[in-house]
């Protein structure tokens, strides 16, 4: 006959409480607690690498812009850059202010690391130096960076005039610049 | 589950043996740790309210139960309505007149069988209600245990187990019982059926004439013969209150005395009663065909109370028999049947 | 029920006080352990997370940096256009000024025009014009000027101008 539940053992029932407070406690300091601290500690670290993450992606985000942004603001330079110099179209463009043109490579280098230099020797027959003048400011516009530079030497020759300059033009040196590059 | 029961081996179980004796219980416990003994005690308790256990009683089972998880309580069954037969069959309890529907029995050695009525199981196991009971031992079962104990003995035996309020008869061969009867040696109020019950173990119709015949000693009034074969057609041991009133007045007789004359005659009595309860019993075997008729030369008698030189005078002379005589400690026999029944 | 009349009594081990403890203390350990494995886990989540977004943080800041490169190069673009350009234009205004400056009495033949020096070869009809309407501003504009004079045939005087600038005042 269990009569356990009827009449409670004091003894009985004192001990198992302090088992129950023994183990309960026991759990509690050696097992929860440490890992309630470890918990504290990678939840922090987390928000931290969250937080420094988000930071990251927002500047990589206004970059991003920033380079739309340029591109877009920049497109002419930009393609002017990455056109290939075309000999027929230039000697076409300048046909238009000048007669007779002629071209000349004379040399080739690296211009800061990231720009090939081309250097041409231009020479045209032109009517007045008028037709230079807006052969210069039509030059910014044309569909390559083009620089034209001394020495440039003009001689009346009859109506006309014969010029000789030099043009240097700009192209991307495409080895040097290939990781930037989409 | 039998792994409860491996682990229960080595830790402390204890067994109580509960016999009435007289007007007290004896409460006798042992604790048993691992085969080995710890403690035993033996308390005794006046029975203050008829049908009732004592309160110290209840108090102190309670209070050894709580101690103990593995607590077995066994109880010494003296009651009337009770006996042992040959044979294991229904048929073998019909010879017998016992009526299967009213008793609760229990095969031995596949065998022979001991009964107890129901009422009277009901009835100790109500009174035992608040305390619990594990183990009821009839007297025929101790017997027999303290029997194996011994080398068989070669021919059939007459066996007397001796208790302050009961007798029990028996005859083995070997180890198989071949008659039982018991009887009541106390007269109790408190019995629920009448005073002479002891006539109710009688088994066989025919020869209780033949008993009341050689009941020349003490029993002068033979009126209630007629009484007894009534008593013939009872087909159950259900306590009824039969009245055998010449009888009645005997037992009366008996009990006028006042106290001190009383005790030494109750002794004196009791001794009576036995031989004459003895002498029943032998004449029933001798006499009733149901019985192998064999000689019985021997009576082997288990005391667990007082034998005394008169009583044995009296059977080796008047009787013809020889006597051996064991003392018995009851409690403690009891006990270890429990125990075996336990942990073999 | 070997012997005896009736069956004993079930014994437990444990009785039904010390089952319900042993099983209240039980679960308070499973639910306490259950705790323990939820923070362990989300310890480890929140370590793997974090490194997660660490090497995330790692290849934006890469990105950073290849982006930051495109905008540096096309900046270097612009400020190499735009320095080509504005030579072009300093160039042809230089030019144009030249050429505004001498006047109508005097003829150009030659132009050699060199980074630091001017070299002109034309007709003037007296020294006087030209040291008066041509040689003075070119003075003020180079450092060196030097100017011989040829008489010709027709009374007018053939001249060669030639003009140096010293530090680096000129265009490139």
């Amino acid at each position: 006959m269990d009569k356990s539940m009827e009449k409670i053992d004091i003894l009985k029932l004192l001990i198992f409480l302090l088992l129950f407070i023994i183990v309960t406690l026991f759990m509690i300091l050696v097992v929860i607690v440490p890992n309630i601290k470890e918990y504290r500690a990678s939840k922090k670290i987390y928000k931290t690498a969250y937080l420094h993450k988000v930071r990251v992606q927002n500047m990589l985000n206004d970059r991003k812009k920033e380079l739309k942004n340029l591109r877009s603001q920049n497109r002419k330079i930009i393609t002017s850059f990455s056109n290939k110099f075309s000999t027929k179209n230039f000697l076409d463009y300048t046909g238009t202010y000048f007669t007779k043109v002629a071209l000349k490579e004379v040399g080739k280098k690296g211009h800061k690391n990231e720009f090939i230099e081309y250097k041409l020797r231009v020479t045209s027959s032109l009517k007045t130096p008028t037709n230079f003048y807006d052969f210069l400011t039509g030059l910014n516009r044309y569909d390559n960076i083009i620089q034209a530079d001394f020495p440039i030497t003009m001689e009346a020759n009859g109506t006309k005039i014969n010029s000789d300059f030099t043009i240097k033009v700009y192209d991307i040196n495409s080895s040097a610049i290939a990781s930037l590059n989409r | 589950m039998p792994l409860t029961k491996v682990i229960q081996k080595y830790l402390s179980n204890l067994f109580v043996t509960i016999v009435q004796n007289g007007s007290s219980w004896t409460v006798y416990s042992k604790i048993i740790k691992n085969k080995k003994i710890k403690s035993k005690t033996t308390k005794n308790f006046e029975i203050t309210v008829p049908n009732e256990i004592p309160q110290k009683m209840k108090n102190y089972l309670e209070e050894i139960q709580l101690e103990y998880n593995f607590t077995y309580i066994a109880l010494f069954l003296d009651s009337m309505g009770q006996g042992a037969i040959y044979g294991v069959e229904a048929e073998d309890f019909v010879k017998n007149s016992v009526d299967l529907k009213n008793v609760s029995h229990i095969a031995i050695e596949n065998s022979w069988s001991v009964y107890a009525s129901f009422i009277d199981i009901n009835w100790v196991k109500k009174i035992f209600s608040d305390v619990g009971l594990d183990f009821i031992y009839s007297p025929f079962v101790i017997q027999y245990m303290l029997i194996k104990k011994d080398k068989p003995k070669t021919r059939p035996t007459l066996y007397i187990l001796n208790h302050q309020d009961s007798i029990a008869v028996s005859v083995f061969d070997g180890f198989t019982l071949k008659f039982g009867a018991f009887f009541r040696t106390t007269t109790d109020d408190n019995l629920s059926s009448g005073v002479d019950d002891d006539w109710e173990n009688e088994e066989e119709i025919d020869s209780v004439e033949n008993l009341v015949e050689l009941d020349s000693i003490e029993d002068e009034d033979i009126g209630g013969v007629e009484d007894l074969e009534d008593l013939d057609k009872l087909d159950s041991l259900e306590d009824k209150d039969v009245d055998f009133e010449d009888v009645d007045e005997k037992n009366k007789d008996l009990d006028s005395f006042d106290d001190e004359d009383k005790e030494d005659l109750e002794l004196f009595g009791r001794d009576v009663l036995v031989y004459k309860y003895l002498k029943t019993s032998l004449q029933e075997y001798y006499k009733n065909p149901i019985y192998e008729s064999n000689f019985l030369d021997t009576v082997v008698i288990y005391d667990g109370f007082e034998i005394s030189s008169e009583l044995i005078d009296m059977i080796e002379n008047e009787l013809f028999m020889d006597l051996e005589l064991h003392k018995i400690d009851l409690v403690e026999v009891i006990n270890e049947v429990a125990i075996k029944e336990v942990f073999k | 029920m070997r012997y005896s009349f009736i069956k004993p009594r079930k014994k437990y081990l444990f009785s039904m006080f010390t089952k319900l403890w042993l099983i209240f203390i039980s679960f308070v350990v499973i639910a306490l352990n259950l705790f323990n494995f939820f923070i362990i886990y989300k310890n480890s989540d929140y370590k793997n997370s974090a490194k997660e977004l660490d090497a995330n943080r790692a290849v934006l800041e890469k990105e950073i940096e290849k982006v930051n490169g495109q905008i540096g190069f096309i900046l270097r673009q612009k400020a190499l256009a735009e320095e080509i350009y504005a030579n072009n234009i300093v160039l042809k205004d230089s030019i144009k000024n030249l050429f505004d400056l001498v006047p109508d009495q005097i003829t150009l033949s030659r132009v050699i025009m060199k980074k630091n020096s001017l070299v002109i070869y034309g007709t003037t009809p007296t020294k006087d014009t030209f040291n008066f309407l041509l040689a003075a501003p070119l003075k003020s504009i180079f450092h060196k000027s030097n100017t011989v004079f040829y008489l010709t045939k027709g009374g007018w005087y053939n001249f060669v101008s030639t003009n140096e600038v010293i530090d680096n005042e000129v265009l490139e």
